[in-house]
C-alpha cells in the first residue's frame, strides 16, 4: 500500500477552503521548497475536480455484487442456508440449469416441503428482473392436477431466480415404464393426460418449452405430474440473445426441429415434444437417438419396435401390428417438421389417442397424410384460436354467447345473422391469432398483450361493418385488461365497446352493463363515487326493467350490485353497502347452476362484511353455508375460494368472540393462504395478523407477540402501509400487556406513524389509547 | 428478536468508559443485525440493495430514537465500520474461492455498472486504515459517508461539527484515497493479503 505523505491532507485541506483563484499562490507558498509535495498537491487539486473517483463508486452496487457472490460455485455448503423464506435440506438432484434441492419453510408459520430449484446464472438488469416477476405471476396462477403448481419464485442475493415447487412424490417417465411394464392402453391414457395437462397450460398462455420424459412423475397412484412447467422460458429471458441461452438449457433430445434452429416456442414445439414423448413409451427408443438429423420424421414407431434388438426396455405386450396404422399416423402428426402441419394443440393430440383407445376413427390418418394435415389444421383454426387464446376467453365467450342467441330465438333472420357473426368473430380471431403466432411473425415472443394490442386494433380497422359483433370483442378485450391490471387500456377499450353497441341495431343490454358498470367503476377509483353509483343505479334499473331474464343478464345485474357494495364500503356507507351485497349474492342465488363460484364469492364477500360490522351471526351462517356448497367439497374448487371461505370463518367467530374455536382454524387458514399466494403476500401476512389478534385475545401474549413481530420482520410488500402500521399497534399493545420492556417505545412508533401520513384515524386513535398512561389494560383486541 | 435498546445504551456506556469488552460485544451484535439484514435482501426478490437503509435498520432495531447524541455518534461509527466488515468479509470469502481459478480480485466492474471507475474494496480499506492513523476525522467521514450513506448534514449533526467542514474533510479524504487506490493495478491479481 503507498505511503502517502502526512503534510499532504492538512494542505489539501487548506486549500480546498481557498477559493480556485487563490489556489496556486496557497500551494506556490506552501511547497516553495519541496518541487515533489507541489506535484502531489497540485495532483490532488485536479482529482478533487473529477468526478469519477473510486470513492464515488455506488456502495450499493458494489455491495450487491459482493454479498451476491458468496459460496458461488460451493453448492453443497448451501445445505442449511436461506433462500426466499425456505432453508435447503438436501440437494434432490443437480441439472443443467441447476441444482434441485428439498426445502422446507425457514420461518416456522407452517410445515411445507417443496422443491426448490435454484438457476445457475445471473439476471442483472431491472428490465429482466421485471419480466422475470410478471411471467412468475402468470405461472403461479396455473393450477392443474397434473403439473405441480410453482409455489414461490424469487431472485437470491445473487440474482439467480429460483423457483420453489410443489413437492411431488413419484418416479420419473422412464423409470415408471422400465418398472412397471404397464400396457399399451395404461400408456395411451396416462399419455393423454400429459396432453390435457399441457393443453391447460397453453389455455393460460404458457409453453412448457422442456418437455421430456424426466419431467414427468408419475406418483404411487398412476397420475403423472408435469414439472417445471414455463420456467424454460423464464430462464431463456435472461440475456436477450435467444439462440444462444436457448441452446445452453435445451434438452436436445426432445428439442424441436425449430427449437433448435433458434426461433422462438410455441404451442407446437410442446406439441412435437409430446410426439417424442409418445415415441418413447410405444418404443422403448429414443427418437433422437435413432435419428440425430433433427430432419423430417422417418423412422415410424412401428418400425423401430419391429428392429429394435436390446428389447429390455420395448414395452412388453406391445407388438408392431398395434403400432402400425394408427398409433404410426398421431405420432408422426405430432412429430411434422413444420409446425403448422402439426396437431394444432395438445388438446387434438389427446383427442386422438382418446379416440384411438375409444376404438374411434383418428383425425390424423395414415393416408395421404399431407393433405389430410394440412386440411385438419384448417378446420381447426378456430380451435387452435381458442387453445390459444382461452385464458382471454375471446372466442370461447363470443362463439357462445352467440351459440347460445341461435338457440334462443326462432326468429331465422337472427339466427341468420348470429350465425354470419360468429363466423366473423371465428374468422377475425384466427387471423388474429395467426399474426401474433410467433412462428409466422418471426422475431419477439407472443404476450397476452400483444395478442389483445392486435386485436383490439384489428376490431376497429376490420370490424366497424359489425358493430355488434365489435362491441362483444371490445368488451372481452376491455374486460381481460381489467383482469390483467392495464387500467388505462380497459377504459379505452370498453369505451370503444360501448360506441359501438351504441351503433349496432339492437344494442346489447349485457355488454351495456359490462363495460358500462366497470367504466362506473373506474369512475369512482377517479374520485366520482356519487356519479359511480348513479351510473349503476341507472343500469341496475334497466337490468330489471328487461324481459331478458337469461342468465348472463342476471350475471350482469349481480356485478352491477356488487360495484355498487364495493363503492358504497369504501365511501363509508358500510350498512348500504351491506344491502348492496346481500342484493348481488340472492342475485347470482338465482343463476347459481351457470356462475356457481360467482355466486359463492359474492356470498363470502358478505359474511366477511357482516363480520367487519358486527353482524357475527349473519357471517358464521353465510360461512357455513359456502363451506358446505357441493362445489366446496369437490376436486373443482378454485383453491383462493376455499380458502377464503375458511377465512371468513375464522372473521365470523373472531367477531363473536370465539376465539378459542377460531385459533386451529386460522393456522390452517394462513397455511391455506401461504400456500395459495405465497407466505409474505399481502393476503397471508393479513391472516397472520389475525392470528396474533387471536393469541392476544386468548392471554397467549409472547406467542401473539412472536407471530405479530414476525410479520413485522418481513420485507414491504408494496401494499397500502396503513396495514403493516396495524400490525404494528397491534404488536405494541400485545407488549404493553405482556409488560415488556421495548413497550414504550413500541407505542410511541406506532402512535407517530399511526398518526403520520401513511396512517389512519382509527389507528391513530388505537395507538393514542395505548399511549396514554390511563388505557385499560385489556384493550380492544378487535 | 432484538436485544432491546437497554442492552444497547448499557454496552454504549461501558464503551465511553473504555470497555474493550463492550465495544466488541456491541460492534459484534451491530455486525450480526447487518449481516443478517443485507442477507434478508435476498428475500426481497429484486429489490435494490441499499446499504444506507441496512444501517439505519440496524440502528432502529438496537437503538431506536432517544440516544444521545453522543451515544448516537458512537453507535454510527460502530454502525459504519461493521457495514465496512460486512462487505469486506464477503469479498474475503470471495477472493478465497476464487483464488487459483484465475480470477482477478473483486472489484466493481466498470461494464456491468456504468461508467464508475473500478473499486477494490480491499484496498480501500487499508488505504482508509493507514489514513486514520494520521487524520482520524478524515476516515470517520468516510466511513459514515461512504459506508453508513449518512448526508453531510447528518455527519455534521453527529460530530457536532460545521457541515462545510464535514464536505470539506470528504473531499480531501476522496482526493487521497483516489490517489493511493489509483496505484492499485486491477488487473495484478490478488494483492499478498487475504
Amino acid at each position: 500500500m503507498p505511503e502517502v505523505d502526512a503534510r499532504l491532507a492538512p494542505l489539501l485541506r487548506a486549500a480546498l477552503d481557498l477559493p480556485a483563484s487563490e489556489q496556486a499562490a496557497f500551494i506556490q507558498r506552501e511547497c516553495a521548497a519541496d518541487a515533489g509535495l507541489r506535484r502531489q498537491l497540485e495532483r490532488l487539486l485536479d482529482l478533487d475536480r473529477s468526478a469519477s473517483l473510486p470513492l464515488d463508486v455506488p456502495l450499493d452496487a458494489l455491495a450487491a455484487n459482493l454479498l451476491g457472490a458468496d459460496d458461488e460455485d460451493a453448492p453443497d455448503e448451501l445445505t442449511g442456508s436461506r433462500i426466499g423464506p425456505y432453508r435447503l435440506i438436501e440437494v434432490l438432484g443437480k441439472g443443467g440449469m441447476g441444482a434441485v434441492w428439498l426445502a422446507e419453510r425457514a420461518d416456522g408459520e407452517f410445515e411445507q416441503q417443496v422443491a426448490l430449484k435454484l438457476i445457475r446464472l445471473g439476471m442483472d438488469s431491472e428490465h429482466v428482473k421485471r419480466q422475470f416477476r410478471h411471467e412468475r405471476e402468470l405461472l403461479a396462477r396455473l393450477r392443474h392436477p397434473n403439473i405441480a403448481a410453482l409455489i414461490d419464485g424469487g431472485l437470491d442475493d445473487r440474482g439467480r431466480p429460483w423457483f420453489a415447487m410443489e413437492r411431488v412424490e413419484g418416479r420419473p417417465l422412464g423409470a415408471w415404464v422400465r418398472d412397471r411394464h404397464p400396457d399399451l392402453p395404461a400408456r395411451l391414457q396416462l399419455f393423454a393426460k400429459l396432453c390435457l395437462a399441457v393443453a391447460h397450460a397453453h389455455q393460460h398462455l404458457i409453453v412448457h418449452r422442456d418437455l421430456k420424459p424426466s419431467n414427468v412423475l408419475v406418483q404411487a397412484d398412476g397420475e403423472p405430474r408435469l414439472l417445471d412447467f414455463g420456467i424454460a422460458k423464464l430462464v431463456e429471458q435472461e440475456g436477450g440473445e435467444h439462440t444462444a441461452t436457448q441452446h445452453r438449457f435445451l434438452t436436445r433430445d426432445f428439442a424441436a426441429p425449430e427449437q433448435l434452429r433458434g426461433e422462438p416456442a410455441g404451442t407446437s414445439t410442446d406439441v412435437y415434444a409430446l410426439g417424442l414423448i409418445l415415441f418413447e413409451l410405444l418404443t422403448g427408443a429414443r427418437y433422437r437417438k435413432l435419428d440425430k438429423s433433427g430432419g423430417e420424421i422417418t423412422l415410424r414407431p412401428s418400425m423401430v419396435l419391429a428392429g429394435d434388438a436390446s428389447g429390455n426396455t420395448a414395452p412388453a405386450g406391445i407388438a408392431r401390428g398395434d403400432l402400425r396404422g394408427d398409433l404410426d399416423a398421431i405420432v408422426m402428426h405430432a412429430l411434422a417438421l413444420d409446425p403448422e402441419r402439426r396437431y394444432p394443440g395438445a388438446q387434438q393430440l389427446a383427442d386422438d389417442v382418446r379416440r384411438y383407445l375409444d376404438g374411434k376413427p383418428i383425425e390424423a390418418r395414415p393416408d395421404s397424410f399431407v393433405y389430410r394435415a394440412s386440411k385438419f389444421v384448417r378446420r381447426n383454426r378456430a380451435a387452435m384460436v381458442v387453445g390459444a387464446l382461452g385464458v382471454l376467453g375471446l372466442l370461447l365467450a363470443s362463439g357462445v354467447a352467440i351459440t347460445q342467441a341461435v338457440q334462443k330465438t326462432a326468429e331465422a333472420e337472427r339466427a341468420r345473422v348470429a350465425l354470419r357473426q360468429s363466423e366473423t368473430v371465428r374468422d377475425f380471431t384466427t387471423s388474429i391469432f395467426l399474426e401474433a403466432d410467433p412462428a409466422r411473425a418471426k422475431g419477439a415472443e407472443t404476450t397476452v398483450g400483444e395478442v389483445l394490442a392486435a386485436a383490439r386494433q384489428r376490431v376497429a380497422k376490420d370490424l366497424a361493418s359489425e358493430p355488434e359483433v365489435a362491441a362483444q370483442l371490445l368488451d372481452q378485450i376491455g374486460n381481460t385488461y381489467v383482469s390483467l391490471g392495464e387500467d388505462s387500456l380497459a377504459r379505452a377499450t370498453l369505451a370503444q365497446a360501448l360506441v359501438f353497441n351504441q351503433r349496432a341495431q339492437r344494442p346489447s343490454l349485457t355488454i351495456a352493463a359490462s363495460a358500462g358498470g366497470r367504466l362506473a367503476y373506474y369512475r369512482y377509483q377517479d374520485g366520482d363515487a356519487a356519479a359511480a353509483l348513479g351510473e349503476l343505479d341507472a343500469l341496475i334499473e334497466r337490468l330489471q326493467a328487461t324481459a331478458d331474464r337469461d342468465a348472463e343478464t342476471i350475471a350482469q345485474l349481480a356485478k352491477m350490485h356488487e360495484f355498487k357494495g364495493t363503492i358504497l364500503y369504501a365511501s363509508g356507507n358500510k350498512e348500504a353497502a351491506r344491502a348492496a351485497s346481500k342484493a348481488a349474492v340472492a342475485t347470482w342465488r338465482r343463476v347459481r347452476g351457470d356462475y356457481a363460484s360467482a355466486y359463492l364469492f359474492a356470498a363470502v364477500g358478505l359474511s366477511d362484511l357482516d363480520a367487519a360490522l358486527g353482524h357475527g351471526e349473519d357471517a358464521l351462517k353465510g360461512a357455513e353455508e359456502v363451506l358446505a356448497d357441493p362445489l366446496l367439497n369437490s376436486k373443482d374448487v378454485p383453491p383462493a375460494l376455499l380458502a377464503n371461505a375458511r377465512g371468513v370463518r375464522v372473521r365470523a367467530l373472531q367477531a363473536l368472540g370465539r376465539h378459542a374455536e377460531a385459533e386451529p382454524l386460522l393456522r390452517e387458514v394462513i397455511a391455506e393462504f401461504g400456500a395459495q399466494y405465497g407466505p409474505g403476500a399481502a393476503m397471508t401476512r393479513y391472516w397472520r395478523y389475525r392470528y396474533a389478534e387471536t393469541l392476544h385475545a386468548l392471554g397467549r401474549l409472547h406467542e401473539a407477540q412472536s407471530v405479530a413481530d414476525a410479520v413485522l420482520a418481513l420485507p414491504p410488500d408494496g401494499t397500502a402501509a396503513y396495514r403493516r402500521i396495524r400490525v404494528q399497534v397491534l404488536a405494541a399493545e400485545i407488549a404493553r400487556d405482556r409488560h415488556a420492556g421495548d413497550a414504550a417505545s413500541r407505542i410511541a412508533t406506532a402512535t407517530t406513524d399511526a398518526c403520520g401520513k401513511d396512517g389512519n384515524a382509527d389507528l391513530c386513535a388505537k395507538a393514542r389509547v395505548l399511549a396514554a398512561p390511563d388505557a385499560p389494560v385489556q384493550g380492544e383486541a378487535e | 428478536m432484538n436485544p432491546g435498546n437497554d442492552d444497547t445504551i448499557a454496552l454504549l456506556q461501558r464503551c465511553n468508559e473504555g470497555d474493550e469488552d463492550a465495544y466488541g460485544e456491541l460492534f459484534g451484535r451491530i455486525y450480526d443485525d447487518l449481516h443478517r439484514r443485507a442477507r434478508q435482501w435476498t428475500d426481497r426478490a429484486g429489490a435494490t440493495l441499499s446499504t444506507t437503509a441496512l444501517v439505519h435498520e440496524t440502528y432502529l432495531s438496537l437503538a431506536g430514537a432517544q440516544l444521545s447524541l453522543n451515544d448516537k455518534a458512537h453507535f454510527f461509527r460502530l454502525a459504519a465500520r461493521a457495514m465496512r466488515r460486512v462487505l469486506i468479509d464477503a469479498a474475503r470469502r470471495r477472493d478465497a474461492q476464487k483464488r487459483g481459478d484465475g480470477y482477478r480480485r473483486v472489484t466493481l466492474d466498470s461494464k456491468l455498472f456504468g461508467a464508475a471507475p473500478d473499486l477494490d474494496i480491499m484496498a480501500l480499506d487499508q488505504s482508509l486504515e493507514s489514513l486514520s492513523a494520521s487524520e482520524p476525522r478524515l476516515a470517520q467521514v468516510v466511513d459514515l459517508h461512504f459506508f453508513a450513506g449518512l448526508g453531510f448534514n447528518e455527519i455534521a449533526g453527529l460530530l457536532e461539527l460545521s457541515e462545510r467542514t464535514v464536505a470539506r474533510d470528504w473531499r480531501t479524504a476522496r482526493a487521497l484515497l483516489s490517489l493511493t487506490l489509483a496505484d492499485v493495478d486491477p488487473a495484478a491479481g490478488p494483492a499478498g493479503h487475504a
